[in-house]
């Protein structure tokens, strides 16, 4: 898969687990991230259960500590203890549990898309109109492992002559070799980049940050409304806001010519997946099977569960699906090379 | 890049998006606090967290886009790659050995990089950090937005500090960088709490008292840091401190020296 699709996936994947705030949901959301980390062939990292019991558990203290309201109550803490004083309801408890365990699946979520995706193709990711920035970062990535291996050569070298780091003073004859060297670096490297024709930054252009400004302000009116009286014009402002927001991106992105090399471009089966990922996560989002937020308050009730939500939830194994089926070999094939 | 080059060579405009991404991602952050205040139904829209997360995306990429308009040519690019790189590596020796309580190396440079080169550039420095060290670290989340927005913000309020010239006392300075180091790392940790806040405490108008003043929900926030975050934050800010005492003198010096050698010069046009 294409790493946008992944993006997408996971983005979609915490709007609707931050959205639908719920025990069952959240319990498909776990099982999808699972089984889409189950199919990665390479980084398959120990997901920690730990998590998984003690995040719900903190959460479920942390809410019914703070929050005196619902009609179970389970006991009462004297009310002149401050912040934590006053009824305990069961309300809380299971509000503050599903919160947590919404947290968890988030957690496992990304985990999933940070295995799924080499850093090199996020980089490839950022829009043209970052591009001086997806330059700093793809430099940094690279830069990294070297810096570490230079950190290592420096310390061998300081040891040779009878360095023993103790204190925090003792780090300094590592550290300012690292940093001049990095310095001596950076300015053969930008002698490098300007002799390739690399000079002058590019500017953005009065229009397009007019464009980028009102897009801020129509998105920031929009969310302002959304989080008052939540209706649908806060939504369509928002969108709005963001249209123009990336509107002024775009075209600002046109003034920076890039070419790449090797580009898996998007291809047919990556458009299929990244529809069929939004198709199902804009009917969950836009309420095509209303409001899924379970509201545990004023009385605890057992959460409904939506067939045709659920259903759409799974379409969200697509990508995982698609590259255990159409490429079963290839990720084997070739190791990622994040450390 | 520097202070030779100033806002003066820019758009009115571009200072109106940074300060307006900027107050709105303050505004975004201190939501909790104002929609508590509202009252029960005000703040009961289940979507808060997604909305706003989406504007504090939305602030940084703003930002981000305006910070490098114009100041990143391709020495700045060199320069903040390396310094970038450099940083992330010591976040990642962090996660390797970890220090106590929330301590953490990265941001002592950059503070100083913001404090040499501006506050464009330490804006930049210190999101790009927390980017390149989230994917190399495998922490990309909903979380990172805020943290490349305050993390920014460390660098960005750096560069606005008093005394680059570099004609103060040595003691002077230093003091000045350990004092703003230890305030923060105080800051950064409240700052972040409010990420989570949200995902944990659920919606504002259900989980606190509804109907509390703006002034009472600030006290029982401050009361959870203190209860929760304060000695944890407080080995950060000790932390930031003494770097910045040890390790000041001699990066300052490198990276004073890399500005003249690099010589950030205003550009024409």
């Amino acid at each position: 898969m294409n790493a946008a699709v992944w993006l997408v996936w996971a983005l979609a994947g915490a709007a609707i687990t931050l959205s639908a705030r719920h025990p069952l949901y959240a319990a498909v959301m776990l099982a999808i991230a699972l089984l889409s980390r189950e199919s990665t062939p390479g980084g398959k990292r120990a997901l920690s259960p730990v998590l998984l019991v003690t995040l719900p558990l903190f959460g479920a203290v942390f809410n019914a500590l703070n929050a005196h309201v619902g009609d179970t109550v389970l006991f009462s803490l004297p009310v002149w203890l401050p912040l934590i004083g006053g009824p305990i309801t069961a309300e809380a408890l299971a509000y503050g549990a599903v919160s947590g365990l919404s947290f968890a699946v988030l957690l496992v979520w990304f985990g999933v898309f940070v295995a799924r995706v080499p850093a090199r193709e996020l980089a490839h990711l950022a829009p043209r109109s970052f591009h001086a920035v997806a330059l700093v970062v793809t430099l940094a990535l690279g830069l990294a492992p070297a810096t570490r291996t230079r950190l290592r050569e420096i310390q061998a070298s300081q040891a040779a002559r009878g360095h023993r780091p103790r204190g925090v003073r003792d780090w300094l004859p590592l550290w300012v070799p690292l940093l001049v060297a990095g310095l001596e670096q950076a300015s053969q490297l930008a002698e490098a980049m300007m002799a390739r024709g690399y000079a002058s930054a590019t500017r953005l252009r009065r229009r397009d940050l007019a464009l980028i400004v009102a897009g801020l302000i129509v998105a920031a009116l929009g969310g302002g409304a959304q989080l008052t009286q939540s209706g649908f014009s806060g939504l369509a402002l928002m969108s709005l806001g963001l249209a123009l927001f990336l509107g002024g991106l775009a075209l600002s992105g046109r003034a920076v010519g890039r070419t790449r090399y090797r580009d898996h471009g998007m291809r047919a089966m990556d458009w299929t997946v990244l529809g069929l990922i939004l198709a199902a996560s804009g009917s969950i989002l836009f309420g095509a099977f209303g409001t899924l937020a379970w509201d545990p308050y004023p009385t605890l009730l057992m959460p409904s569960f939506q067939l045709g939500a659920g259903l759409c939830m799974l379409v969200l194994l697509a990508p995982a699906l698609a590259d255990a089926g159409l490429h079963p070999t290839s990720s084997a094939a070739a190791p990622s090379p994040r450390r | 890049m520097t202070r030779q080059q100033g806002p003066t060579g820019r758009h009115a405009l571009s200072l109106i998006v940074f300060a307006l991404a900027a107050l709105l991602g303050v505004a975004a952050l201190g939501y909790p606090f104002v929609a508590a205040s509202l009252g029960q139904g005000a703040g009961r829209a289940a979507d808060a967290p997604l909305v706003v997360a989406g504007l504090l995306t939305l602030c940084v990429l703003g930002m981000l886009a305006e910070a490098q308009s114009g100041s990143l040519n391709a020495r700045g690019i060199a320069l903040m790659g390396v310094l970038v790189a450099l940083n992330s590596a010591l976040r990642l020796v962090e996660n390797i050995i970890p220090g106590p309580g929330e301590f953490s190396p990265v941001f002592a440079l950059i503070i100083l990089a913001g404090y040499v080169f501006g506050a464009r550039f330490g804006f930049l420095t210190g999101a790009l950090t927390l980017l390149v060290s989230a994917v190399i670290t495998a922490g990309i989340g909903p979380w990172l937005p805020y943290q490349m927005f305050t993390a920014g913000w460390v660098g960005m309020s750096a560069g606005w500090l008093p005394g680059r010239a570099s004609n103060w006392p040595r003691w002077k300075t230093l003091a000045l960088l350990a004092g703003f180091g230890i305030m923060w790392g105080f800051a950064y940790g409240a700052i972040l709490n409010l990420s989570f806040w949200y995902v944990l405490a659920g919606d504002p108008g259900t989980t606190w008292v509804p109907g509390l003043g703006a002034g009472a929900i600030v006290a029982r926030y401050g009361g959870f840091y203190a209860v929760t975050s304060f000695v944890p934050d407080l080995f950060r800010a000790l932390g930031n401190a003494a770097l910045l005492v040890v390790f000041g003198p001699p990066t300052l010096k490198a990276l004073r020296r890399a500005r003249r050698q690099l010589a950030f010069e205003r550009e024409a046009g």
